[in-house]
C-alpha cells in the first residue's frame, strides 16, 4: 500500500479486521470484572481468617470435607478439559463435538449436585450462614461460585441446543467457553483457600 | 450476551435504519445510542435536581438550626442524616456517573469514531433500564418506614450493617440494592464502550486519531471495570449482614468493620478518576476547538492519562489514615497520593500550553472549560494537605475535606457537564443555546459556587466536623463568627440554585426555539460534526472514513483554520 | 555517583519503613500482627491483579497487531 509523507495511505483507508470479535472481547472484559469480584471475596476471606483468635479453622466447628471435594474438583477440571477438546473437534468439524460438549455439561451438572449434597450434610452438622465466620465465608464463597457454575451450565446447554440444531458458530461458542474456563479456573483457587 | 452483538458495525446498517418507529420503540425501548444517551442525561439531570434540593434542606438546617425550611418542613435529626447521605450518593452515582460517562459516552463514542451504533445495542438498552430501576429504588427508599439510609454515602459498618444502630432497617437495604444495581448497569455500559472503541472505529482511524474525550471515557470505563468487583463483593457481604444476619463486619462476632472500608475505597478512589477523566476529556476537546490550536502533545497527554489510571490503584488507603490501618501502609499511600498529583498537574500544564498562543474564543462552553481548569486546581491543591497522613489526622472528617472534594466533584460533575452540554447541544438537538443566558448562568454559578465552599474551608480549619446536625451544642463551634460563615454559605447556595433556573429555561427553550445550528456550528474537526444535527437513526447515510488526527486546527497552508477528519487528503499538498 | 543515588534512595525507604516504630496513630491499628499483615497482603494482591490483567492484555494486543498476517 503506498504511503504518503504523513505515513497515511492514499485513497480510501482499508477496513481493519478487529483483533478480537465483539462477543469475545465483551466476554473477556466481563470475566476480568468477575476476576476482580472473586479477588475481593478472597481478600475478604483472607482478612476474615486473620481475625480468628483461636486459629483457623475455628475450633468447635464442623470440618469441611477436603477429600470428597478434591474428587469434585477433579470432575470440574475434567469438564473444562472436555470443553477444550470439544472446541478442537468443533474447529476441525469432527462429529465428536456433540459428545464432548455433552460430557462437559454432564460433569458441570455433577459438580453442582455433588456440592448440593455436601451442603446438605454440612447444614446437618450445624454449619450455617449465621453459625460463625467459617460458615458465613464458606457459603458466601462457595455459594457465589456455585451460582456461576449454574449460569455457565445454562449457557453451555444453550450452546448445545444451537449445536444440535446446527446453527452454532464461533461467535457464540467462544464467549461461552471463556466463561466456563473462568468458572473452572477460579475453583481450584477457592478450594485451596477455603478447604485447605 | 453472545446473541446480543448482532449489529455489524460497518456497512451493514441498512436493515433498520430508515423505517418509521412507534413512540415506544423510539423513545422508551430504543436501542439507539443517542436516545439512550438522552435518557441517561435527563435521568441524571432529574436526579441532580433532587440532590440539589436535598442540599438546600440540610444547608438551611445548618444555617438556621431547628427552624422550618420553606418547601421542606422541619428537618429532624434522622432526616438530616438521610439527606446528607443521599445527597452524596445521588450526586456521585446518579449524577456524575450517568451524565459524564453514560450520557456523553453513549452519545459521543459511535459519533466520534464513525460508527452507526454501539456494538451491543440491546445490552446498552438493558444497562439504562437497570439504571432507571436503581434510581427508582433509591427514591423509594426515602419513603419506606424508618426513612432513607443515613449512614453516610460511604456506608461504614457497623452503622450500615446493623438496624439497631442505623434505625433504618429497610432504607439501608434498599440503598445498598440501588447502589449495587447501578454498578451492574455501568458494568454493562462499560463493556459496550470498550468493545465499541476497539472494534468499531471508522476505516483509517488509528490509535492516535481518536479524540481525547473518547480515550478518557474509555480509560475511565476500564478503571471502573477493574475496581468495581471488590466493592460488589463487599456489598454482597454487607447485604447478607443486613438481611441474613451474618457477622462479616461485626467485631463482636469475629468480623472486621475495617474490611468494608478496605473494599469500599479500593473502588472509591479509582471512582474519583472514573468521573474525573471524562470531564478532563470534554475540556480537552473544547479548548482545542475554541483556541483553534492542535492539542499540545497528544501522545504525552495520553501517556499521562495511562499513568493516572495506573497510579489511581495505589492511592485508595489514604481515606483510612485515621481508621487504624497499618502505619506501613499509611506511609506508602502518602507517597503514592502525592505522586498522583504529578500526572494531573502535567495534564493541566499541557492544557494551558494548548491555550497558549491560540486565538481564543470565549464562548459559553469555553468559559466552562477554563473554569474547570481553574476550580479543579483549587481542589487538587487542597488535596495535598489531606494526602499527607500527618496533616490528615487534623483535617480528617472536617469541613476542609468536604470543601476539598466539592472543589473536585463540582468541577467534574457540574462544570464538566455544563461544558459538555453547551458544546454538544447543537449536535444533540440541532439548535444553538442562547449564549447570553448561557454566560449569565455561567458567572452566576461560578461566583456563587466559590462563595459556598471557601467559607467551608475556613470552617474546616476551625475544626468543624462533618455530619453534625446542630453545632449549637458545641461551645467551640457555636461562635457567632462561625455561624455567620454558615449562613453566608447557605445564602450562596440559594443563589446558585436560583441561577440553575436560567439554565433549565435556556435548555428547554433552545430545544424548541433555538437558532438552527447546521452541521458544524463550532467549525470543529471531529467526525460527529460531519453528520446532520441531530443525527438520524444510523448516524450517517454512508459511514465516514478517517484521514487524520482530530485536532488539525490552523494548519499552515490551508484556507480554513480547521481540517475535518473525514476530508480526503489533498494529494497535491501531501507531495 | 549512581551508587550514591541508589544508596540515598534505599536509606530514605528504610527511614520510611522504620518510621513505623515512631508512629503515633490516633486510633491504633489492630493488635493482631496477622491481621495487619493480611491487610497489607490483600492490598498488594488487589492492586496487582487488575494491573496484571490490563498489562497482560495490552502486551498480548501489541504482539497480535505487530505480527504480519
Amino acid at each position: 500500500m503506498p504511503d504518503d509523507t504523513l505515513g497515511r495511505p492514499f485513497g480510501v483507508p482499508a477496513r481493519r479486521e478487529p483483533v478480537l470479535p465483539n462477543g469475545v472481547l465483551g466476554m473477556l472484559i466481563f470475566v476480568a470484572t468477575e476476576v476482580m469480584f472473586f479477588s475481593g471475596l478472597i481478600s475478604a476471606f483472607v482478612i476474615g481468617k486473620s481475625n480468628a483468635l483461636g486459629g483457623w479453622p475455628p475450633p468447635g466447628q464442623p470440618r469441611l470435607p477436603v477429600e470428597e471435594t478434591a474428587f469434585n474438583t477433579a470432575a470440574l477440571l475434567a469438564s473444562g478439559v472436555a470443553l477444550y477438546f470439544a472446541n478442537r473437534a468443533f474447529k476441525n468439524g469432527t462429529p465428536n463435538t456433540k459428545r464432548l460438549l455433552l460430557l462437559s455439561i454432564a460433569l458441570g451438572g455433577f459438580f453442582v449436585l455433588f456440592q448440593g449434597a455436601e451442603w446438605v450434610a454440612l447444614i446437618g452438622e450445624g454449619l450455617t450462614l449465621t453459625s460463625g465466620q467459617l460458615g458465613g465465608f464458606f457459603y458466601l464463597l462457595v455459594g457465589t461460585h456455585a451460582l456461576h457454575v449454574v449460569v455457565g451450565f445454562i449457557i453451555l446447554l444453550y450452546t448445545y441446543r444451537r449445536l444440535s440444531r446446527g446453527d452454532l458458530d464461533g461467535f457464540a461458542f467462544w464467549p461461552a467457553q471463556i466463561f466456563w474456563y473462568f468458572v473452572v479456573g477460579v475453583w481450584p483457587i477457592l478450594y485451596w483457600q477455603v478447604y485447605l | 450476551m453472545a446473541e446480543a452483538g448482532t449489529v455489524e458495525t460497518h456497512g451493514a446498517h441498512t436493515h433498520d435504519a430508515h423505517h418509521e418507529q412507534s413512540f415506544w420503540s423510539k423513545y422508551i425501548f430504543s436501542t439507539d445510542h443517542k436516545m439512550i444517551a438522552m435518557q441517561y442525561m435527563l435521568t441524571g439531570m432529574a436526579m441532580a435536581l433532587i440532590g440539589g434540593f436535598m442540599s438546600y434542606a440540610f444547608r438551611m438546617q445548618l444555617a438556621f438550626p431547628g427552624e422550618t425550611v420553606p418547601g421542606y418542613g422541619l428537618v429532624s435529626q434522622g432526616e438530616y442524616n438521610a439527606l446528607v447521605t443521599n445527597h452524596g450518593t445521588i450526586m456521585i452515582f446518579w449524577v456524575a456517573m450517568p451524565v459524564l460517562i453514560a450520557a456523553f459516552g453513549n452519545f459521543l463514542i459511535p459519533l466520534m469514531i464513525g460508527a452507526d451504533d454501539m456494538v451491543f445495542p440491546r445490552i446498552n438498552r438493558l444497562s439504562f433500564q437497570i439504571f432507571l430501576l436503581s434510581a427508582i429504588i433509591l427514591i423509594v427508599s426515602f419513603f419506606v418506614p424508618g426513612g432513607g439510609f443515613g449512614g453516610a454515602w460511604t456506608a461504614y459498618p457497623p452503622l450500615s450493617s446493623t438496624a439497631e444502630y442505623s434505625l433504618t432497617p429497610l432504607g439501608s437495604t434498599l440503598w445498598l440494592v440501588a447502589v449495587a444495581l447501578e454498578f451492574v448497569a455501568f458494568l454493562l455500559g462499560g463493556i459496550n464502550f470498550i468493545t465499541t472503541l476497539m472494534n468499531a472505529r471508522a476505516p483509517g482511524m488509528k490509535m492516535h486519531d481518536i479524540p481525547m474525550v473518547l480515550w478518557m471515557i474509555v480509560i475511565a470505563s476500564i478503571l471502573f471495570m477493574a475496581s468495581v468487583g471488590p466493592l460488589i463483593a463487599g456489598a454482597v457481604m454487607l447485604f447478607m449482614d443486613q438481611v441474613v444476619g451474618t457477622g462479616f463486619y461485626d467485631p463482636g462476632r469475629g468480623g472486621d468493620p475495617i474490611l468494608w472500608q478496605h473494599l469500599f475505597w479500593f473502588f472509591g478512589h479509582p471512582e474519583v478518576y472514573v468521573v474525573f477523566l471524562p470531564a478532563m476529556g470534554i475540556v480537552a476537546d473544547i479548548i482545542c476547538t475554541f483556541s483553534r490550536k492542535k492539542l499540545f502533545n497528544y501522545k504525552l497527554i495520553l501517556y499521562t492519562v495511562f499513568a493516572t489510571a495506573i497510579i489511581s490503584f495505589f492511592v485508595w488507603a489514604h481515606h483510612q489514615f485515621v481508621a487504624g490501618i497499618d502505619p506501613r501502609m499509611a506511609n506508602v499511600f502518602t507517597i503514592t497520593t502525592l505522586i498522583i498529583s504529578i500526572p494531573i498537574a502535567e495534564m493541566m500544564f499541557l492544557y494551558i500550553a494548548t491555550l497558549y498562543g491560540g486565538s481564543i474564543r470565549l464562548t459559553t462552553p469555553m468559559l466552562w472549560a477554563l473554569a474547570f481548569i481553574a476550580e479543579f486546581l483549587i481542589g487538587g491543591i487542597t488535596g495535598i494537605f489531606l494526602g499527607a497522613s500527618g496533616s490528615d489526622i487534623y483535617f480528617h472528617d472536617t469541613y476542609f475535606v468536604l470543601a476539598h472534594f466539592h472543589y473536585t466533584f463540582f468541577p467534574i460533575a457540574v462544570i464538566g457537564f455544563f461544558a459538555g452540554i453547551t458544546y454538544w447541544f447543537p449536535k444533540m438537538f440541532g439548535r444553538m443555546m442562547n449564549p447570553i443566558l448561557g454566560k449569565i448562568h455561567f458567572w452566576g454559578t461560578i461566583v456563587s459556587f466559590n462563595c459556598i465552599f471557601i467559607p467551608l474551608f475556613v470552617l474546616g480549619i476551625a475544626g468543624q466536623h462533618r455530619r453534625i446536625y446542630d453545632y449549637q451544642n458545641f461551645p467551640d463551634l457555636a461562635l457567632a463568627g462561625l455561624q455567620d460563615l454558615r449562613v453566608f454559605a447557605t445564602a450562596a447556595l440559594l443563589v446558585m440554585l436560583a441561577f440553575q433556573a436560567i439554565f433549565l429555561f435556556n435548555f428547554v427553550y433552545s430545544i424548541f426555539k433555538g437558532k438552527p445550528a447546521g452541521k458544524n456550528p463550532w467549525k470543529s474537526n471531529t467526525l460527529e460534526w460531519t453528520t446532520e444535527s441531530p443525527p438520524p437513526h444510523g448516524n450517517w447515510p454512508e459511514l465516514p472514513n478517517c484521514y487524520r488526527g482530530p485536532y488539525e486546527y490552523s494548519v499552515p497552508g490551508r484556507e480554513e483554520d480547521y481540517w475535518p477528519q473525514d476530508v480526503p487528503p489533498d494529494t497535491a499538498a501531501a507531495e | 555517583m549512581r551508587l550514591l543515588r541508589v544508596g540515598v534512595t534505599v536509606a530514605m525507604l528504610a527511614v520510611v519503613w522504620g518510621a513505623e516504630l515512631a508512629y503515633a496513630c490516633p486510633a491504633c491499628a489492630s493488635p493482631l500482627e496477622e491481621n495487619r499483615q493480611a491487610f497489607v497482603d490483600t492490598t498488594v494482591f488487589l492492586t496487582l491483579v487488575p494491573l496484571a490483567m490490563m498489562g497482560g492484555f495490552v502486551w498480548w494486543l501489541r504482539r497480535q497487531t505487530r505480527q504480519p498476517h
